[in-house]
C-alpha cells in the first residue's frame, strides 16, 4: 500500500513538473514568435512548432509537437485509496467503480425522466417535438474510446450493455433534459462520401451540348465525345458500332445509353486504342457513363452508380508464375 | 436481349424529365404515321403491306411497304438458286415470301423502263456494305425482268463456281479450258425454269450447227431449247452447251428478236485471280480459264445491243485477301473494271428510318418479335443501336429474340 502511494505521489510530481516546463515553454515561444504571452493558445503553440522545426516526414505523427502533458502522457488512475487502504470510490470493490458509477448515473437519470414524464401528464402537457434530442451525425463511443473515458478495460458484453443501457435512456422522450450527459458518450462521424464535381455541359458554335470523356479497361484507352439533339448515330474509330464483331461488344457500348433512357437521342463520337474488343467496348463504356453524367439528373445518376456504370473496372490481367499453369491454376497434383 | 426491352417505357420518360431539351423534335408527316403510339401500347402493329405485286407498277409511294411474291413465280424464277439461303428459311416460317420495296431496286427498274435498247447493254452494279442488301435488290429486279418478258441469263451466286464448285473436268473440245459439268446442269435447269415460257413463244434458232460428239449434232436452225434440254442430259457437254446458248442469245439480241437481261450476284468473282481446283503442278487454276465464266464473259461486253446487266459487287465474292473495301473499283480489280467499263453504280445502305419502322412492323406482324417491348418506341431504339440499322445484322439479331 505504502509502494502505491509513493507511486501515486510520483506521478503527480512527475506531472506538475512537466506541466509548469510546459507553460514555461508556451513563454519562451511566445516570446520568439513576438506575441503575447498571456494570449499564448495551444494551436498557436502548433503553428509555431511547425515554423520553428520544420520537418519533411509523412507521418503526422512522427514530426516534433509540443503538447500539454495531461495529452502526453496516458491517463492512469492513481489514489483510489487513502493511507488507510479505504477506497475513495463507493464502488472500488465492484472493481471496475467508473464503469458501474455510469451506469448507476443512467439508471439515476432514467427514474427522473420518469417521474418528470409523471408530472407532465398530470399537467397534461405533452411531449414537445421540438425539443427532442438530435443526435444526428453521431454515433455512441467505439469500445476502446469508452475504456479511454473510464480508464477502465471492459469485456465486449459490458460495452454491449452499455450501450443498450444508453439507447434506452435516449429513447425516453425527455431525454433533452440529460443532454449533456449523453453527449459525453456520443461522438461526431465523418460524412466519408465525397461528392465530385460533374463536369458542366460544353456548347459547339452552333449551340449542340456536348460531353467529353476518357475512359479505361485493360490496356485500352477511349476518348468519347456524346452530343446531344442527336439521332443514336454512334462512330467508333470512323467506323459504324458493326466495328464490334460481337454482339456482347455492341451491348457494352450501348448499354450506358439504354440505361439512362438516352438511346437514339445523342450522338456518339468514340475514339479507342489498345488492347482487344473486350477491352475496347469496356473502355467506351466507362467513357460514355462519364460523359452522360452531364447531361443527366442526380436519381439517374446514382441509378447508373448502383449499375455499376460509373465503377472504374480496376481488373487487370495477371502475370504467369513459373511452375504453376496460368495465373491461379497449377499443374495437376500427383500424389505419387 | 429480353432483358434489356423489359423495362418500363413510361418509367424511363418520368425518369428523365430534365433532359426533354435534349430531346429532338418529332418530325411531323409521313414518319409519324409508322411510329407507334406510347400512349395506347394494346395497338396492334400490322406490316405495312401493299397489294401491288408487280414490281412495274411500284412508284416511290411505295417504299417501305412489303410486297408479296406469289409462291409459284417464286419457285419458278428461284427455285435453283437467287433467294440468299437465310432469307428462304425465313420465309419458309413466315409461310410467304415478302420483299420490302427499296430505293436501290426501284431507281434498276426505273432505269431499266427508260433504257434505249439500241444502245449497248446499260449496266447496274450494286454496291454496298456486307448484309446491306444487294442481293434481295436483285431479287426484286428480277422479278421485275421476268414480269416485263426479258430473257434471264441470271447466275445466282457466282462464287459458287469458283470455290464451291462440285466438279472440274478438263474441257474435252478446247485444250486448257476446264468444264463444271454437274454446276452447269443445274444452271441449264435453272435457266429452263426462268424461261420456258419464253422460250416457246420467242421461237429462237441456232444459227449455226453444234457437233457434239461424233453422233450427237445440233443442225442449225434448230430451237434454242434443244440445246439446253441436252446439256440438262448430258453433263459432259453441259458447259459447252451455255457456251452455245450465251453465243446464241447474244447474236439473237444483237438482231433485235428479244431482249436479254444478265442478272449477276457478285460479278467480281469473275475477275478474281484463283479459283479452289489444283492443277497437276500444284498451282491453282485461273477462273478465267473456266468454260462457263468465259461464256458469261462475252455477255459482259459492249458489242451487242438490246440487252442490260444487272450485278452486285460483294466483298465476300472475293477471295479473303481483298476484301478491305465495299466499293467496285476495288473489288473489280483493273481487269474487271475495265470490262465493265462503263457502268451505273448504284449504292446499297442501311435501313433509314422509314424504313427500320416498316421492318420491326413486318417481324412484329408475323408473330417474330413477339416481346410486347418490341414494337415500343425504346425497343426499336434499342434494336436500330445494336444492329446499326444494317438488314443482314438486324435479322441475326431478331432470329434469337
Amino acid at each position: 500500500m505504502k509502494a502505491y502511494q509513493e507511486k501515486a505521489q510520483a506521478l503527480d510530481a512527475l506531472m506538475f513538473e512537466k506541466t509548469t516546463e510546459y507553460e514555461i515553454g508556451r513563454r519562451h515561444l511566445a516570446n520568439m514568435m513576438g506575441e503575447d504571452p498571456e494570449t499564448f493558445t495551444d494551436e498557436d503553440i502548433d503553428t509555431a512548432i511547425e515554423y520553428l522545426f520544420p520537418s519533411g516526414l509523412f507521418e503526422p505523427r512522427a514530426r516534433p509537437l509540443m503538447k500539454h502533458p495531461t495529452e502526453v502522457f496516458a491517463r492512469k488512475k492513481v489514489a483510489e485509496f487513502d493511507e488507510t487502504g479505504r477506497p475513495f470510490h463507493v464502488l472500488f470493490y465492484t472493481g471496475l467503480p467508473n464503469y458501474y458509477q455510469v451506469l448507476h448515473d443512467l439508471s439515476e437519470k432514467v427514474r427522473e425522466l420518469d417521474s418528470f414524464s409523471d408530472r407532465m401528464m398530470q399537467y397534461n402537457i405533452h411531449k414537445d417535438p421540438e425539443r427532442t434530442l438530435n443526435v444526428g451525425g453521431t454515433e455512441w463511443v467505439k469500445k476502446e474510446q469508452l475504456e479511454d473515458i473510464l480508464l477502465e478495460k471492459l469485456k465486449d458484453k459490458q460495452y454491449e450493455f452499455f450501450v443498450r443501457s444508453m439507447n434506452r435512456l435516449l429513447d425516453h422522450p425527455f431525454s433533452y433534459r440529460v443532454e449533456e450527459f449523453i453527449m459525453k458518450f456520443r461522438k461526431h462521424v465523418q460524412i466519408s462520401v465525397i461528392h465530385k464535381e460533374i463536369p458542366k455541359l460544353m456548347f459547339t458554335a452552333e449551340g449542340t451540348p456536348y460531353m467529353a470523356a476518357v475512359g479505361r479497361r485493360k490496356t485500352s484507352t477511349a476518348s468519347v465525345t456524346v452530343y446531344g439533339r442527336g439521332s443514336g448515330k454512334i462512330s467508333i474509330n470512323g467506323e459504324d458500332l458493326l466495328y464490334f464483331k460481337y454482339i456482347q461488344d455492341r451491348e457494352q457500348v450501348l448499354f450506358p445509353l439504354q440505361f439512362s433512357g438516352l438511346l437514339g437521342k445523342v450522338d456518339v463520337v468514340a475514339d479507342v486504342d489498345g488492347g482487344g474488343f473486350s477491352g475496347q467496348s469496356g473502355a467506351i463504356r466507362y467513357a460514355i457513363s462519364m460523359a452522360v453524367r452531364s447531361f443527366v439528373d442526380e436519381q439517374m445518376m446514382e441509378k447508373m452508380r448502383l449499375a455499376g456504370l460509373l465503377t472504374r473496372d480496376p481488373r487487370r490481367h495477371e502475370r504467369k508464375k513459373p511452375g504453376w499453369k496460368g495465373a491461379r491454376a497449377k499443374y495437376t497434383w500427383k500424389k505419387r | 436481349m429480353a432483358r434489356l426491352l423489359s423495362r418500363n417505357i413510361f418509367q424511363s420518360f418520368s425518369d428523365f424529365g430534365g433532359c426533354s431539351a435534349l430531346v429532338r423534335n418529332v418530325a411531323v408527316g409521313r414518319e409519324a404515321r409508322w411510329w407507334s403510339n406510347e400512349a395506347s401500347p394494346a395497338v396492334k402493329v400490322t406490316a405495312p403491306r401493299t397489294s401491288l405485286n408487280q414490281p412495274g407498277l411500284q412508284t416511290e409511294e411505295q417504299l417501305g411497304l412489303w410486297y408479296t411474291l406469289e409462291q409459284d413465280i417464286a419457285k419458278q424464277l428461284f427455285g435453283l438458286g437467287g433467294i440468299p439461303k437465310q432469307f428462304a428459311t425465313q420465309c419458309k416460317t413466315f409461310a410467304e415470301t415478302c420483299l420490302m420495296i427499296r430505293k436501290p431496286a426501284l431507281t434498276t427498274i426505273d432505269y431499266i423502263k427508260k433504257t434505249n435498247l439500241a444502245l449497248p447493254p446499260n449496266k447496274f452494279i450494286l454496291y454496298g456494305r456486307e448484309g446491306v442488301g444487294k442481293s434481295l435488290s436483285l431479287v426484286h429486279i428480277t422479278h421485275f425482268l421476268s414480269q416485263d418478258n426479258w430473257l434471264l441469263v441470271h447466275i445466282p451466286w457466282a462464287p459458287r463456281w469458283r470455290r464451291g464448285f462440285k466438279e472440274i473436268t478438263a474441257s474435252a473440245t478446247v485444250p486448257g479450258r476446264y468444264d463444271h459439268p454437274l454446276d452447269a446442269v443445274i444452271w441449264l435447269q435453272h435457266f429452263k425454269s426462268q424461261n420456258s415460257q419464253l422460250l416457246k413463244t420467242l421461237q429462237l434458232e441456232t444459227s449455226e450447227e453444234y457437233k457434239w460428239s461424233r453422233r450427237e449434232v445440233t443442225e442449225a436452225g434448230a430451237p434454242l431449247i434443244d440445246i439446253v434440254e441436252l446439256g440438262i442430259s448430258r453433263a459432259r457437254f453441259a458447259s459447252d452447251c451455255i457456251m452455245a446458248v450465251t453465243t446464241e442469245l447474244k447474236k439473237h439480241a444483237t438482231h433485235q428478236r428479244c431482249k436479254i437481261a444478265v442478272v449477276a450476284d457478285g460479278i467480281n468473282t469473275f475477275f478474281c485471280l484463283t479459283s479452289r481446283y489444283r492443277l497437276e503442278d500444284l498451282t491453282y487454276l485461273n477462273p478465267e480459264n473456266f468454260t462457263i465464266f468465259q461464256a458469261f464473259m462475252q455477255l459482259f461486253n459492249n458489242n451487242w445491243r438490246n440487252g442490260v446487266v444487272v450485278a452486285s459487287v460483294d466483298s465476300l465474292a472475293n477471295d479473303g485477301a481483298r476484301r478491305e473495301s465495299y466499293l467496285p473499283r476495288y473489288l473489280l480489280r483493273q481487269k474487271g473494271w475495265e470490262t465493265l467499263d462503263p457502268f451505273i453504280p448504284i449504292l446499297v445502305s442501311n435501313y433509314n428510318e422509314l424504313e427500320m419502322q416498316s421492318i420491326v412492323d413486318y417481324y412484329v406482324d408475323r408473330n417474330w418479335l413477339q416481346n410486347p417491348g418490341a414494337s415500343s418506341d425504346t425497343g426499336r431504339r434499342e434494336l436500330a443501336g445494336l444492329s446499326s440499322c444494317n438488314p443482314y445484322t438486324l435479322m441475326n439479331i431478331c432470329n434469337s429474340l
